[in-house]
């Protein structure tokens, strides 16, 4: 009996002990977790300010110093390039390095290892869509060029070297709740990144959703409903501006439909058109409305300094550990300062002693789906031209935790892969819905690039000449660079590679079978769209068309509304004197062109029933009393911001079903308001809005009614509750979505339509403005810290002042022995040969 | 005695090892000495739990207690600005758990062993 007795608690005792040292389903190792020696409390960082220190490294050449300032942002000089990117890597992982694994593994495909198999089908796409055959060509590419190869290999040395001397008690917090250890860096996670990059903000695909506007409704009305420029505009590059390019031939597009019939099976051997060799790859999101940036910058004509001024902020979705890392750079030849992307050596957007420069998204057509036909369930061959073509096999191996990996094979076209053969897609995956079934991906982010050499020649540029030069590296995912020097130059070039493509093509699904239906080549980089020193004395962007209708090439049919250019372009024409501060309210600036270009007609039409109901009432006062901008304690943006969309679902919910498996999208802002002013009638029968001026009536009070009830609905009868920060509900999620590592519901303004872009989780992930000068002087705020750990006081202590929109003072050193004030403490990293 | 021998041989072996090293450290300390079986228990319990507890505090203080008020919200915790005590409170239950039932293992065993002989 005692002996049972014994064994008994024994075993309890044991199975106790593993049970909580195991993660079990979402929760981590218990106690393994709750240790004081080794567990969460770890990474609770002492806030008194550290001190000076010193650690060695056999890999670095000379001495380097890493100056932190008040904010923890690192300063690093160094005498070589491999000591600066080295310390990069060091003090990145430093501050950063769960953000980098997580993001590589989610780029990768690899999520499953470390979170099992919840993350199985979020793995396969983005191994179907090519990531990692994207990032291996890129690296490829990068690594024949000896300075971006020595950047890679510096940087990941430098991340390994922290992570080495790594003892598990150190591992950043989510390593412990996820129970797993980080992984050694190489250079293809750089790469992995900046081809995350690509999928966010050149992924984004709605061929399919056109396409079936296209079969259903005909050429006529699509033309009419989903134009390819639209009436409203302000392009980046003046409409005035003339082009002076002798442009290579255009493509045309050809009569396809003698090549219904299938030619002979005759396979020929096609492994040398593979494009790239054989690779894996990315991520294809819906546009999203609003998902953009802003940068501008004028020349000393209108400033107070007589030097320009350059403003970014690069709008994304927001999260916590804060998506840029800021960083100086400092060796004998070049001195930059500003923002970079954890896990990617160099600065992305910042300035130096001569130049500034910020970037903002293109949102060019870089992504078609080809139609296939193919041979076999598993198909061997697909046809092209007149003959069969053999597909090459990618196979996936899907390692899961705690389970046997999965295999997952990926059949490849000359074009890309084929992401998903017919009944492939999984059922209720969100992210193939714009997928069709047998087509293949081309993509610009699958093609050989070496966009690290843009960035680094744009951190030691010294004039627009160098710009230029910088520029011609870059590939994707294009971007609008503004460009600023201390000599009195402004400019600004929408820039990547642009697929030469015959107008209209990729608008609807491409025929993979029909040779001209391929890319034809690229435009040349140097007849990218560009302007320097325009008459205006400003240059702006804010992801509008690029160029008007003039320019000799095609680029896309679509880009982001025209709202917040139009309200930039507007502020800087008529600014005088301007200062930090003129740039910094611009960037806050919540005032709707939407609403004031459509409510005062809404607002008539609907006023004109003389039978409205209180709460109608109601809401038109508060309407007509709203100064149309969207501030924090504004019910009229609220109540505008609903009606809107109210409105948007009346007109076209109909005809473009957005659930079913029939989904198609909606025509865009631009058309929608020329439909409710009524400039553009809707050509169909039984169109919503009608001939009548009593239909127009009854649908915008309907819509305003559904508004209103989805109002009360989500937040109360009362509509002081209405409030639109309220109703927006701004936070900043943390990546994984940790709950108590978010932010707080922040009471600010904004919105999707305004310059100041910030709306639920999405908006400004860096404010950035730089005055030039004798020596620059910069500002800038991030929805974060420094820091990733929430055990940190950097990991939030700027985002307060970013909800307040108020910028920092930014630290550049130019000689730190002077600046002793500037510098909290130092970290040393000797060489030790 | 077992409370204080569990402690301090806990706080020298968790400097060192993984935080399970306080299983054998409770079930032999608790083998080796003459006590009743609930006493053990209790020494056993109270010494990890007081021992990680004044860990725990001397790691949280200097953060302005940050972190474990986050960890409490992801145990589910409404904003409080107490949080983090009740996070230092509970985390050492189930460690504490641990070395209770090992001494308690410890005071079985030796039971067994003094009947044999």
């Amino acid at each position: 009996m005692r002996v049972l007795f014994f064994l008994l608690t024994s075993s309890v005792t044991i199975a106790l002990a593993i049970i909580l040292n195991m993660k079990i389903g979402a929760l981590p190792p218990i106690a393994k977790f709750f240790n004081p020696f080794r567990g969460y409390l770890q990474n609770a960082e002492d806030f008194s300010t550290p001190t000076d220190y010193e650690i060695q490294s056999s890999n670095t050449k000379a001495t380097i110093s890493v100056y932190y300032d008040e904010s923890a942002i690192p300063h690093v000089f160094a005498e070589n390039d491999y000591d600066l990117y080295f310390a990069q890597g060091y003090v990145t992982a430093k501050d950063r390095l769960w953000q980098m694994d997580f993001q590589t593994r989610y780029a990768a495909g690899r999520l499953s290892e470390v979170v099992g198999k919840p993350a199985l089908e979020l793995d396969r796409y983005q191994r179907r869509i090519g990531m990692v055959y994207g990032a291996e060509n890129m690296l490829k590419e990068s690594l024949k060029d000896p300075k971006s190869k020595l950047m890679l290999e510096a940087y990941a040395d430098g991340i390994n070297a922290y992570i080495d001397q790594l003892e598990p008690a150190d591992y950043p917090i989510e390593f412990k709740l996820l129970d797993y250890k980080p992984e050694r860096w190489t250079p293809l996670n750089s790469a992995l990144l900046l081809k995350l990059m690509s999928a966010t903000l050149a992924g984004g695909s709605d061929e399919l959703y056109m396409q079936r506007a296209l079969d259903q409704y005909g050429a006529d009305l699509v033309n009419d409903l989903f134009p390819n420029y639209p009436k409203r505009e302000d392009p980046i590059i003046p409409a005035s501006t003339s082009w002076d390019i002798k442009t290579v031939p255009i493509p045309q597009k050809m009569d396809t439909s003698k090549l219904v019939a299938s030619p002979p099976l005759k396979i020929s051997a096609s492994d040398k058109q593979m494009p790239f060799g054989k690779a894996n790859r990315l991520l294809t999101g819906i546009k999203s409305d609003g998902l953009g940036s802003n940068n501008w910058a004028i020349s000393a004509e209108k400033t107070a300094s007589g030097f320009p001024i350059l403003a970014n902020d690069p709008h994304l979705d927001l999260t916590l550990p804060s998506i840029w890392y800021q960083i100086q750079l400092q060796v004998p030849e070049a001195n930059a300062v500003g923002v970079s992307i954890p896990g990617a050596p160099g600065i992305i957007i910042g300035y130096n002693n001569d130049i500034a420069w910020g970037v903002t998204n293109v949102g060019a057509d870089v992504l078609d789906w080809y139609k296939l036909d193919v041979k076999g369930k598993r198909p061997s061959a697909y046809r092209y031209g007149d003959q069969w073509r053999k597909t090459t096999k990618r196979v996936e191996r899907i390692e899961i935790r705690n389970e046997t990996p999965f295999t997952d094979t990926v059949f490849y076209t000359h074009h890309g892969p084929i992401a998903y053969l017919a009944g492939e897609k999984p059922e209720n995956f969100n992210y193939t819905n714009n997928i069709p079934e047998d087509h293949a991906l081309k993509w610009v982010a699958h093609l050989p690039s070496n966009d690290l050499a843009c960035f680094y020649r744009l951190n030691r540029a010294k004039n627009y000449d160098d710009y230029r030069e910088a520029l011609r590296h870059f590939a994707a995912p294009a971007q609008n660079f503004v460009y600023a020097d201390r000599g009195n130059n402004i400019a600004i070039t929408p820039n990547g590679y642009f697929p030469l493509k015959y107008p209209e093509q990729g608008k609807f699904i491409l025929n993979g079978a029909e040779p001209s239906d391929d890319w034809h080549g690229r435009i040349p980089a140097q007849h990218n769209p560009t302007i320097k020193n325009p008459d205006r004395h400003f240059v702006s962007s804010a992801n509008q068309s690029p160029v008007a209708p003039s320019y000799p090439y095609y680029l896309n049919w679509e880009y982001a509304p025209f709202d917040r250019a139009y309200q930039i372009n507007r502020a800087l024409e008529k600014m005088e004197n301007a200062d930090k501060d003129s740039f910094r309210l611009l960037q806050m600036d919540t005032k709707s062109t939407l609403a004031d270009l459509i409510l005062d007609t809404l607002v008539s039409y609907t006023s004109s029933f003389d039978n409205l109901n209180p709460s109608e009432k109601e809401a038109i006062a508060i309407l007509k009393q709203w100064d149309r901008n969207y501030e924090a304690d504004a019910v009229g943006a609220s109540l505008f911001d609903y009606w809107y969309t109210a409105i948007t679902d009346c007109i076209w919910s109909d005809k473009f079903k957005r659930e079913d498996k029939k989904k198609m999208r909606y025509p865009g802002r631009d058309r929608t308001v020329s439909a409710i002013l009524g400039e553009a009638p809707l050509s169909w029968q039984n169109n919503p809005l009608g001939a009548t001026h009593e239909s127009r009536n009854t649908l915008f009070r309907n819509a305003l009614d559904t508004a209103l009830t989805a109002l009360r609905h989500a937040y109360g009868e009362d509509v002081n509750l209405w409030k639109w920060a309220r109703v927006k509900e701004t936070h900043v999620p943390h990546l994984a979505d940790i709950s108590g590592f978010n932010s707080k519901k922040l009471f600010i303004g904004g919105s999707n339509k305004t310059i100041n872009a910030v709306s639920a989780t999405n908006g400004p992930s860096w404010r950035m403005v730089v005055e030039l000068g004798n020596s620059p002087t910069g500002y800038g705020i991030l929805p974060g810290g420094a820091s990733g750990n929430p055990g940190s006081k950097h990991y939030d202590d700027q985002l307060e002042k970013w909800a307040e929109g108020n910028l920092n003072k930014l630290v550049y050193l130019e000689n730190p022995h002077l600046q002793q004030d500037l510098i909290q403490y130092t970290l040393t990293i000797k060489a030790n040969p | 005695m077992i409370f204080i021998s569990i402690l301090i041989l806990s706080f020298i072996g968790q400097l060192f090892l993984p935080w399970w090293i306080i299983l054998p450290i409770a079930f032999i300390v608790s083998g080796l000495s003459n006590a009743k079986k609930y006493q053990a228990f209790l020494s056993a319990f109270l010494a990890i739990y007081i021992l990680w507890f004044i860990v725990a505090l001397f790691m949280s203080v200097p953060n302005e207690h940050v972190l474990a008020g986050r960890v409490g919200q992801i145990l589910g915790f409404e904003p409080h600005a107490l949080n983090w005590l009740w996070v230092l409170l509970i985390g050492n239950i189930p460690a504490a758990l641990v070395a209770g039932f090992a001494a308690l293992s410890g005071q079985l065993g030796r039971a067994l062993y003094k009947k044999k002989f």
